[in-house]
């Protein structure tokens, strides 16, 4: 492999790593947000 | 009501992410001797410098949150391991990267790697406490004493190329010599990809805290 497949790869990975934990977090989030929105609708159903 | 300044550092980091990669691939000479492999200098060097960073604020955060037992602290910390372990996940990748064709090999038991390998782990570790423990509270304090013996690594990867000697460049930017040992597209490439991933974090890092609040906020509900 040439030194331009290293350099693409390696830049390549930085990318992909930090979107997946980018939204990895914004997942987690939208979950969360969901769950506790039924939550408070579902507290709001009961009184 | 108070506008959220998330999205606009967003929009900075990316935007400032573009010209620093324009920088890299088309202003920046390509080097004499390793020749077009040798940017990955300009995410390799930032992904160390910016994990350094996180560590740095684990220590004072896990300080704090041993001192007042606020879980603010605590959650803090905790964000911060996290994207450091990312951050020097990537680093490792990059650099093993940048070996194979200047090395002929992807792994050496040179003292930075090894030291940087041994960060990774002793903050994955943190991690690992952190997530596992029965008591959340008890498992915090754990992981904060994990996160304030962990960062005498630090300064041991930093300084190794200069102690030991190893097969890993020495230091280019602040090193014995006391001048930059870079050509000046080079140095200000480097200083503003630094500032650009320096910038990412924050926006990470705010992204995680969020997260983790709301997290907490569930579990309270």
């Amino acid at each position: 492999m040439s030194g331009l497949a290293y350099l693409g790869i390696a830049y390549l990975i930085t990318w992909v790593v930090i979107a997946a934990y980018l939204f990895s977090i914004m997942k987690r989030q939208r979950t969360l947000e969901r769950r506790l929105e039924e939550d408070q609708k579902t507290d709001a159903g009961r009184l | 009501m108070k506008k959220d300044p998330l999205p606009v550092l967003a929009g900075v980091t990316a935007t400032a992410m573009l010209a620093g990669l324009w920088a890299v691939f088309f202003w920046v000479p390509t080097e004499e001797f390793q020749g077009v492999v040798q940017r990955v200098f300009y995410i390799h060097v930032p992904m160390a410098w910016v994990a350094y960073l996180a560590f740095a604020v684990v220590l004072v955060c896990s300080i704090a949150f041993l001192k007042t037992n606020n879980s603010r602290w605590d959650t803090v910390a905790h964000s911060s391991a996290e994207v450091g372990v990312v951050f020097t996940g990537i680093c490792l990748a990059t650099g093993m990267l940048w070996a194979k064709p200047v090395w002929g090999t992807y792994w050496r038991w040179d003292p930075r790697l090894t030291l940087t390998f041994v960060l990774f782990l002793i903050y994955a570790g943190y991690l690992v406490v952190h997530r596992t423990a029965a008591d959340p509270s008890r498992g915090g304090r754990l992981a904060a004493v994990v996160g304030i013996t962990g960062f005498a690594t630090v300064p041991l990867v930093h300084f190794s190329v200069d102690w030991w000697r190893g097969q890993h460049p020495g230091r280019t930017v602040i090193n014995v010599e006391g001048s930059p040992q870079l050509p000046a597209e080079m140095l200000l490439t480097l200083l503003f990809m630094l500032a650009v991933f320096t910038l990412l974090y924050t926006v990470l890092m705010t992204l995680r805290v969020r997260l983790a609040l709301l997290e907490q906020r569930a579990v309270v509900a």
